[in-house]
C-alpha cells in the first residue's frame, strides 16, 4: 500500500511538507551533539569474551589484541526499542490562534510537535504508535518501529481536528486498559478539562508503569488574556456558549482562574511523577525536543 | 430648596452623555473564538454580578459628576421645611456685659469688652437698613431702651466702657426679652454678649432663666437667642486685685487718727514681691506700703492717719502691678469724717458721791480722755444733766444722743421732745433701773411728726436686786450680726462672759420684731453693702437703716441677749434716728457691767454708730444714691470763707420747708435768702452734670436722689446756696459707687451651666462671632451648600479615576508578573 493509497494528494503534501519539517527539526537540532543519528542508543557495548571457534572475525577486538597479544570477542547488549504513544489532542479547545502565534493553532502545533517526536524516534529505532481524541479516542496506530510508520503516523495526525469537547480524563481511562505493554506515553494537549479526572487517568497510566511526558500546548492570549473592551467569547467546543464580558474587568480574576488551574496540573503531575512541558504556540519546536531529550535522559 | 443660579441647574443634563455613551458602547462588541472556556466560563459565573456592579457604579458615577457639578454653579439653598425670614426687616436686641471682669485682657493684649465691640460691630455689618437694633448694657437695665438704627448702635457702643458691677444673666435675659417686645418687627434676635462668669450664672439666675424660659413659651413671636460667649481660660489669666479697704473704727472722726485696712489679693500661680502699695486722701499721697503677696492669696495693708476736716473723704488704695485687669489695681472707699458726737446724759438717780451716779460709769466710758485730763480729744462729748434740765438741754445742747438712765415717768413735753429729736435722727438710748415705770415707757412716744413705741415692751423685773441670795444670770453673748460689737471680740472670744447680772427687766420683743424678716432684710442689706465688710453677715446700724424701709417700721435687732435669751439690749429704727435699750441700767446696781473692760468699748462703737453720721456714703454699683440735703446746708465755715455769717440752724429750716422756696422771717444775722431756690446738681464720674430737685420730704428731710449709679467712680453733689445781697454759696458732698471685689474674681462659668442655661433659654452658645453671624444666615436665608456639593464633585472625580485606574494598574502588574514568568 501506497501513502497516496491512504491520504488524498492535498493531505500528502502535508504530510509531505510535515515530514519535511520533523526532519528539518530533528536532524538540525542532532547535528552536532552525535557523530551519527543513526548509531543511537541501541547498541551498547557490554564486555569482552575470549575468542573461541567459529566466533566471527569482524568481532574480534584488534586493538585489544594489539595490546594483549590475545584474542577477545566484543559483546554488545542490544536494547529493547521503546514504545513511544503520542496522545495527541484534536478537540475544539485546540483550534485557538492567537495574534501572537501568526495564526497556527494550538492542534497544528501539536502536528508538528508530534511529527517531528515521531520522526525523531522512528529514526533511533524506538517503536511509535498514536492516538488521537477529543471526548473520545479518535484514531489509533499501534507502537511499531518501522520507518514506514512514520507515513502512516503522519497521515493519521495530518487529519483536521474536531469541533468536540475535551475530556481527557475520560478519554485516557478508556486508553489505558489497550495500552498493556510499558512504554512511553508523550501527551500533548491543552489540559483545558477536568484536572481531577486527569488525576485519576495519570494514575492508571502510572500504575501500568509507563512514562509519562505531557507537552501542554497553549497559546500565548490564553496565559496573559490581553484583551480589553467588550468581547463576546464563543466556546469552540460548543457553539452554543457564548460569554459577553468586559475583557479588562475580568482579567484578574481569569488570570487567577488560569494560575490555579496551572498549579493544579502542576500538583497533580508533580505527584504522578508525570513530565510536565508547558508549550505556547510562538515557542520553537527545538525547546520541546530538548524538553523530550531531557526527560528520556533522565529516563536512561 | 432654592437655587441661586437656577439656569445653570439645566446642565445636570450633561448627565445624558456617558449614559448615551454606555448605552451606545453596550450594543458594540468584538466577537472571538475561544478555547479556554473552561476557564473564562468560572470567572463570568463567579464575578458576574460584581462586574455588573461595577459597571453600573461607574456609570452611576459618570452620570452624578456634570449632575453635581451643574447643581454646584447653581448654588443651592437649604430653606428647610418652614418659611424662613430671608430679608425681612427684624430687631436685633443685643445685651451687652459691660461688667468690670470685661476688661480682663487676654495674652495678646485686647480686653474683653473690645472683642465684644468687635463682634457686635461684625453683627451690625450683617444688617439691613431697615432692621432695627437695641443695644442694652447690663448696667442700665433699669433705663427705658431705644431702638435705633445699626450705624446709630455702633456709634452708642463705642462708647461703653467695662465699669460696671456683677451681671445676672437671668435678669439680663428677662430685660432683653421685654425690650425685643417693644420692637417693630416679628423678627427678633438677641444676642447676649458677655464674659459668663461664674457668678452671673449662679443660682439665682439660673432660677431666673427658668422663669424666663417659661414666658417665652407663652410669646407669640419668639425670638432666637444667642449667647456669645468671650471669656474662656479666665483661671490663666494672672490678676492682681485690691479686694477691699475697710475702716477699722465704727466712726472717723475729725482731729483723730483713722485706722483703715486694705485687702490684696493675688490670683496669679506666682508670688508678687516688693509690691508698691500707695494711699491717697482726696488725691493725695498719704502712705505707702512694700507688700509680698504669696501666690493664690491675699495680704492686708494698714494705714492710721488723721482727718482734720469734716465731711467725706476720698480714700484710695493703689498697687503698681501689670497684670489681667488693671482696673482693679485701684480702690476706693468714701470716708465721712464727722465731729465729735454730743451725748447728753441724763440721770435719773444723782449722788453726790463718786461712781454712784447712775450715769457716772457711761460718761468715763463714754469719754475717757477727758476724764483723765488728757488734751487728746475724744471721740464723744458728754453732758451729764438731771431729769429736770433734760428738756432745756435737748433743745438748747442739739445733743446728737440722749441717754435716759433710770430715769422717772417723763412729762409730755419731754416725750413729745424726745420723739421729735428720735424722729428727726437722733438717737435714744434707755437704761433701766429701779425707777423706770414700764407703763410710761411702754405708751405711744408722740410728737408732731408721728408717733413711736419703743422697740421692745418693758416688763416685770426678773431677779433680785439686792440681797444675799440674787441669782447670778449667764450673761450669753451679743448678736454676731451686730457688726460694730464684732471688734470686742479681739482677744477674747467671750467678751461678755465675765459679766454678773443679778436682775434685769423683761424686755418683750414683739415678734414682728425679732422674726426671720427683720434679719433677712440684714442680710439683704448686707450683701448689698459695698464691700467694706469682711463678714458679709455683720452690719452696723448704718445698713440695718439703710433704704429699705419696710425694715423700719417696728423691726427691732437684738443686740445681746442673756444665755436664757432674754434680750438685754434691742436696737431700732425710729423715723431718721434710732432708739437702743437695756434691760440693765448703766451701773453697778443689777450687773456688773460698767466695772468690766468690755464697757468702754461696747458703749463707744455703739454711740458711734448709731449717733455718727449714718449716711451711706459707699454704694455699690448699680445701687441708688440717696443724699440728705441738709448735708449739704452750708456751714459756719463754708458761710464764713464766703466772707459771710449765718446761722446753721436757719439755713436747716428753710431747707426743711422745702428748698428755701418758703420765706421765713429772718432771725438775727441770716443772709441766706429763703426767697430763692437752692440749686442742687450732680455730677457723675465721667464729668457730666445734670440738675436734680430735692425730693422724698420726710420728716422734715428732704432728699437728692439719684436713682442708680450706673458707673463706678465718684458723684459729686452741689449745692448753690442763695445769700441775700451776696453771691451764692457753693457746697459739696460725694459719694462713691465701687464695684464689688467678685468682678475681681475671673472665673469662667462652669460650660455645663452654659449649656445648662442656653437650653432653659433656648439659646445657641457662640464662642466666635463668625459661627453666629453664620447660623444667623442660616437661619434666615437656609444653608448654601454649593460647598458639600463641590467636594462630593471632587470625591466623584476621584472615585471615577480610582475606579476606572484600579483595573488599569491590575493590568498592568499582572503583565509585568506574566512577563516575569
Amino acid at each position: 500500500m501506497r501513502i497516496l493509497d491512504l491520504v488524498k494528494p492535498k493531505d500528502l503534501a502535508r504530510v509531505n511538507k510535515l515530514q519535511l519539517l520533523a526532519k528539518q527539526v530533528v536532524e538540525g537540532f542532532c547535528s552536532g551533539r552525535h557523530r551519527s543519528p543513526h548509531k543511537g542508543f541501541s547498541v551498547e557495548f557490554k564486555e569482552h569474551r575470549t575468542y573461541v571457534r567459529g566466533d566471527e572475525l569482524r568481532n574480534i577486538d584488534w586493538k585489544a589484541f594489539g595490546k594483549s597479544d590475545r584474542l577477545y570477542i566484543r559483546e554488545y547488549e542490544e536494547e529493547t526499542n521503546l514504545r513511544c504513544t503520542l496522545l495527541v489532542d484534536r478537540s475544539g479547545s485546540m483550534q485557538y490562534a492567537g495574534q501572537r502565534s501568526e495564526g497556527r493553532t494550538k492542534y497544528q502545533y501539536a502536528q508538528q510537535l508530534a511529527a517531528a517526536l515521531s520522526y525523531l524516534m522512528l529514526g533511533q529505532q524506538d517503536g511509535v504508535g498514536l492516538v488521537t481524541f477529543d471526548d473520545q479516542p479518535r484514531d489509533w496506530l499501534p507502537s511499531r518501529s518501522r520507518p514506514s510508520h512514520l507515513r502512516a503516523i503522519l497521515q493519521s495526525i495530518a487529519e483536521d481536528g474536531s469541533k468536540r469537547e475535551t475530556d481527557l480524563g475520560g478519554v485516557f481511562q478508556k486508553i489505558a486498559p489497550k495500552l498493556s505493554r510499558r512504554g512511553l506515553l508523550v501527551i500533548l494537549s491543552d489540559a483545558m478539562g477536568d484536572v481531577e479526572s486527569l488525576a485519576r487517568a495519570f494514575a492508571l497510566f502510572r500504575s501500568a508503569r509507563h512514562e509519562i511526558l505531557f507537552f501542554q500546548i497553549l497559546d500565548p492570549d490564553e496565559i496573559d488574556f490581553p484583551f480589553s473592551g467588550r468581547i463576546q467569547f464563543r466556546d469552540l467546543e460548543r457553539s452554543t456558549n457564548e460569554q459577553m464580558v468586559d475583557a479588562k474587568a475580568i482579567r484578574d480574576a481569569y488570570m487567577q482562574r488560569y494560575r490555579d488551574h496551572v498549579d493544579q496540573l502542576k500538583e497533580v503531575c508533580r505527584k504522578q511523577r508525570v513530565d510536565l512541558v508547558q508549550m505556547t504556540t510562538d515557542r520553537p519546536f527545538a525547546d520541546a525536543l530538548h524538553e523530550y531529550l531531557s526527560v528520556r535522559r533522565r529516563g536512561r | 430648596m432654592t437655587l441661586l443660579n437656577g439656569l445653570l441647574a439645566f446642565g445636570a443634563l450633561a448627565f445624558t452623555v456617558p449614559l448615551a455613551i454606555h448605552l451606545l458602547f453596550r450594543n458594540r462588541f468584538q466577537v472571538m473564538e475561544w478555547g479556554a472556556m473552561h476557564l473564562l466560563e468560572a470567572v463570568v459565573r463567579v464575578n458576574r454580578r460584581r462586574l455588573q456592579l461595577m459597571h453600573l457604579l461607574l456609570l452611576l458615577l459618570r452620570c452624578l459628576i456634570p449632575i453635581v457639578l451643574a447643581f454646584c454653579l447653581a448654588r443651592p439653598v437649604l430653606t428647610g421645611f418652614q418659611v424662613l425670614p430671608g430679608d425681612a426687616p427684624r430687631t436685633l436686641v443685643i445685651a451687652l456685659d459691660d461688667s468690670q471682669s470685661m476688661s480682663a485682657r487676654d495674652s495678646s493684649g485686647q480686653t474683653r469688652m473690645e472683642r465684644a465691640k468687635q463682634s457686635i460691630e461684625v453683627l451690625l455689618g450683617t444688617l439691613s437698613r431697615r432692621d432695627e437694633v437695641i443695644l442694652m448694657r447690663s448696667s442700665q437695665l433699669s433705663l427705658p431702651v431705644s431702638a435705633s438704627s445699626a450705624q446709630d448702635a455702633a456709634e452708642s457702643l463705642r462708647k461703653v466702657k467695662a465699669a460696671s458691677g456683677p451681671v445676672d444673666l437671668g435678669n439680663l435675659l428677662r430685660a432683653a426679652i421685654e425690650a425685643a417686645e417693644d420692637g417693630v418687627y416679628p423678627q427678633r434676635q438677641i444676642v447676649v454678649v458677655g464674659d459668663f462668669s461664674s457668678d452671673s450664672l449662679d443660682d439665682a439666675s439660673m432660677e431666673t432663666l427658668s422663669a424666663v424660659a417659661e414666658s417665652i413659651e407663652r410669646k407669640s413671636l419668639k425670638p432666637s437667642i444667642g449667647f456669645l460667649n468671650l471669656g474662656k481660660e479666665s483661671g490663666q489669666l494672672a490678676n492682681l486685685s485690691v479686694d477691699s479697704i475697710e475702716s477699722n473704727s465704727a466712726a472717723v472722726i475729725a482731729g483723730r487718727g483713722g485706722s483703715f485696712q486694705a485687702t490684696v489679693r493675688n490670683a496669679s500661680d506666682l508670688p508678687v514681691r516688693d509690691l508698691r502699695l500707695t494711699w491717697y486722701l482726696d488725691g493725695s499721697e498719704v502712705g505707702q506700703a512694700s507688700l509680698t503677696v504669696a501666690a493664690r492669696s491675699s495680704t492686708v495693708a494698714r494705714l492710721t492717719h488723721r482727718i482734720d476736716q469734716v465731711g467725706v473723704h476720698l480714700l484710695t488704695v493703689s498697687v503698681e502691678h501689670a497684670d489681667a485687669l488693671l482696673e482693679d489695681n485701684q480702690r476706693s472707699i468714701a470716708v465721712d469724717v464727722i465731729d465729735e458726737i454730743k451725748v447728753l446724759l441724763v440721770d435719773g438717780d444723782p449722788a453726790q458721791e463718786p461712781l454712784e451716779g447712775e450715769t457716772d460709769y457711761l460718761a468715763i466710758a463714754l469719754s475717757p480722755f477727758a476724764f483723765g485730763g488728757e488734751d487728746q480729744p475724744d471721740a464723744v462729748q458728754t453732758k451729764v444733766c438731771l431729769r429736770q434740765q433734760l428738756q432745756k438741754s435737748v433743745v438748747d445742747d442739739a445733743p446728737d444722743l440722749v441717754v435716759l438712765a433710770n430715769v422717772s415717768d417723763l412729762s409730755d413735753q419731754e416725750r413729745s421732745d424726745l420723739s421729735q429729736f428720735v424722729m428727726r435722727g437722733g438717737t435714744l438710748v434707755i437704761f433701766d433701773g429701779d425707777q423706770v415705770d414700764p407703763a410710761d415707757y411702754n405708751a405711744d412716744w408722740t410728737c408732731a411728726e408721728g408717733s413711736w413705741k419703743l422697740p421692745a415692751l418693758l416688763g416685770e423685773v426678773i431677779g433680785e436686786t439686792e440681797g444675799e441670795n440674787r441669782l447670778q444670770q449667764p450673761s450669753g453673748s451679743h448678736h454676731a450680726i451686730y457688726s460694730p460689737w464684732e471688734s470686742l471680740r479681739t482677744g477674747n472670744e467671750q467678751p461678755f462672759a465675765d459679766i454678773d447680772i443679778f436682775a434685769y427687766r423683761d424686755l418683750k420683743v414683739s415678734r414682728s420684731f425679732t422674726e426671720s424678716p427683720a434679719v433677712a432684710s440684714l442680710n439683704v442689706q448686707s450683701q448689698q453693702s459695698t464691700d467694706e465688710s469682711v463678714d458679709g453677715a455683720a452690719v452696723s446700724v448704718r445698713e440695718f437703716v439703710g433704704e429699705d424701709e419696710d425694715s423700719q417700721v417696728g423691726a427691732g435687732m437684738t443686740l445681746w441677749s442673756l444665755g436664757n435669751g432674754a434680750p438685754v439690749a434691742v436696737l431700732a429704727r425710729r423715723g431718721d434716728g434710732n432708739v437702743v435699750q437695756f434691760s440693765i441700767p448703766c451701773d453697778t446696781a443689777w450687773a456688773s457691767l460698767p466695772l468690766r473692760l468690755v464697757f468702754l468699748p461696747m458703749m463707744q462703737q455703739l454711740v458711734l454708730d448709731t449717733a455718727g453720721n449714718q449716711q451711706r456714703v459707699n454704694i455699690a454699683v448699680g445701687e441708688s444714691v440717696v443724699v440728705a440735703a441738709e448735708s449739704l446746708i452750708p456751714t459756719e465755715s463754708d458761710l464764713q470763707s464766703a466772707g459771710l455769717q449765718a446761722s446753721r440752724e436757719k439755713a436747716a429750716a428753710s431747707v426743711a420747708q422745702g428748698n428755701g422756696s418758703q420765706t421765713t422771717q429772718n432771725q438775727g444775722p441770716v443772709l441766706i435768702d429763703e426767697a430763692k431756690a437752692v440749686k442742687y446738681r450732680i455730677q457723675g464720674p465721667d464729668g457730666g452734670e445734670e440738675s436734680v430737685e430735692p425730693s422724698g420730704v420726710e420728716g422734715g428731710i428732704s432728699r437728692l436722689i439719684l436713682s442708680s449709679a450706673m458707673q463706678r467712680g465718684v458723684y459729686h453733689f452741689h449745692a448753690e446756696t442763695p445769700i441775700v445781697g451776696g453771691l451764692p454759696v457753693q457746697t459739696e458732698t460725694i459719694r462713691l459707687a465701687s464695684i464689688p471685689a467678685s468682678e475681681s474674681v475671673l472665673r469662667d462659668a462652669d460650660p455645663e451651666r452654659v449649656r445648662t442655661a442656653a437650653e432653659l433659654s433656648g439659646a445657641m452658645v457662640y464662642e466666635e462671632v463668625s459661627a453666629l453671624a453664620s447660623d444667623d444666615q442660616q437661619r434666615r436665608f437656609g444653608r448654601e451648600i454649593w460647598r458639600w456639593l463641590f467636594a462630593a464633585l471632587l470625591v466623584l472625580l476621584v472615585g471615577e479615576l480610582l475606579l476606572q485606574q484600579r483595573a488599569v494598574a491590575t493590568v498592568t502588574s499582572t503583565r509585568s508578573k506574566v512577563e516575569a514568568i
